[in-house]
């Protein structure tokens, strides 16, 4: 059932991500719905689920835009490890924390991205331009996550999709 | 814990598969990605689409309500305007076949407008026309339309005279039958062609009676009847209308026809009258 969930969520977020952009003088940053889910399975699923959702949610974003395909993969990777490495630390059912690791993770998987295309990309651009439009993706991530947190944790309870337990995850 | 590592190590070997993956094979997976991505695309696109449209609705609503409300009055006067056109339309045609029949017509005629329809009575189906004296109508003369006779004019004023119609009971008409060349004495009967009481008056009385045919003639459905220019009201060989059916007629010495107007005497708008021929008076 939770790979089910894993998939619709990340087609979900997929197609919606590309509505919800800002407009040009905000950089173009779109709301880093994908990398939200990456952010929900780390803090809430074992390190393999969230490496999975990491490579579906990479190559949903790499196909739906000009980046070459595994630079998103391995960003959501680098998050997913990273988020799922402070997951005692943070206190899971407060806006606050969830917003701001939504802000910085969005803020720095956006800047590596950008600065990643910017090098290899058939479209390079200045590297003001990605840290900009990273702030911008900061700012998206911010209420993004708390948001979509509660929205998935809301439906995977109505489905009943039980929670791992902690020696599942590997986390002592 | 094993298995553990080993789906990490699978995702970390995917994940650099994917970063080195050639371009075309790049390409490709992502086309495939896309193809499978694209319906939900489009169905979040429609939907995304409709919520805008219903968000756009309800802002709008009072303008687009103010426009209706506009664009209904506009669309009522238009309406009021293309039935006021139509029917101007639909009088100058018949002004123009009215005004044809006129040229060709070897009779002098004065083209009239109806100006009402029954008398005050009710006890005579009669018109009454715009045209009178000043304009050489008299009692008496033939009121024609270019289908056939209508009747004949009664009283006449200044500027207007009245008309009494072939179905009137009062009136009589000598007419004649072309095919067969019998002659009789056309009568209205004061009856609607429906059946109807004589309120409605104009809905063309019906059919009108031809007394006093020869028994000789054989007259059957359809035929013409026309005036015959006995008596010296109306000229020769104006149609008057066609034979509904015939019979003996209750003394037994006649035969008697039932005859239905040529003209359509409930919808005139314009009649004339003949106040004589071309090259002599009437």
């Amino acid at each position: 059932m939770s790979g089910v969930i894993m998939v619709m969520l990340v087609v979900l977020a997929a197609v919606a991500q590309p509505g919800l952009g800002l407009p040009a003088w905000a950089g173009q940053a779109g709301a880093p719905l994908l990398l939200c889910v990456v952010l929900y399975y780390a803090l809430n699923r074992s390190m393999v689920q969230a490496l999975v959702a990491a490579l579906a949610a990479g190559v949903a974003q790499d196909t739906l835009s000009e980046l070459p395909l595994g630079y998103s993969c391995v960003a959501f990777a680098v998050a997913a490890g990273s988020a799922g490495r402070f997951r005692e630390l943070i206190s899971r059912g407060q806006f606050m924390p969830l917003a701001l690791i939504g802000a910085a993770a969005s803020f720095g998987v956006a800047l590596a991205l950008g600065l990643a295309a910017a090098s290899a990309g058939p479209r390079p651009w200045p590297a003001w331009l990605s840290v900009w439009r990273a702030l911008w993706a900061g700012a998206l991530g911010f209420p993004a996550f708390p948001i979509l947190f509660a929205v998935v944790s809301w439906l995977e309870r109505r489905v009943g999709a039980a929670l791992v337990s902690e020696d599942e995850t590997g986390v002592a | 814990m094993r298995r553990r590592h080993f789906v990490i190590g699978l995702v970390l070997v995917a994940i650099a598969t994917l970063l080195y993956l050639p371009l075309p094979a790049s390409l490709r997976l992502k086309a495939a990605v896309r193809e499978n991505i694209a319906p939900f695309q489009g169905a979040v696109s429609r939907v995304v689409q409709g919520f805008q449209d219903l968000v756009h609705g309800l802002t709008e609503a009072h303008r687009l309500r103010e426009q209706l409300r506009g664009q209904e009055e506009e669309l009522t006067a238009l309406r009021f305007e293309l039935r006021r056109w139509k029917g101007l339309a639909a009088e100058a045609e018949e002004l123009r076949a009215q005004l044809g029949f006129q040229r060709s017509s070897p009779l002098r005629l004065v083209m009239c407008r109806v100006i009402a329809r029954g008398d005050a009575t009710g006890w005579w189906q009669t018109l009454r026309l715009d045209r009178g004296r000043e304009s050489a109508i008299a009692p008496s003369m033939a009121v024609v339309t270019r289908d056939g006779l209508v009747g004949r004019v009664t009283t006449v004023s200044a500027r207007s005279c009245d008309v009494l119609l072939v179905t009137d009971p009062n009136c009589r008409v000598s007419c004649r039958i072309p095919r067969t060349g019998g002659f009789g004495i056309l009568e209205g009967t004061g009856v609607t062609l429906h059946g109807e009481g004589a309120l409605e008056m104009l809905s063309p009385a019906g059919p009108c009676r031809l007394d006093f045919v020869s028994r000789d003639q054989r007259i059957l459905e359809g035929y013409e009847v026309v005036t015959s220019g006995l008596g010296g009201v109306f000229p020769e060989g104006l149609l008057v209308g066609h034979v509904v059916r015939a019979g003996v007629d209750a003394s037994g010495l006649y035969q008697q026809a039932e005859v239905r107007p040529a003209a359509p005497l409930d919808l005139l708008r314009y009649v004339f009258v003949v106040t004589g021929t071309e090259g002599g008076a009437r």
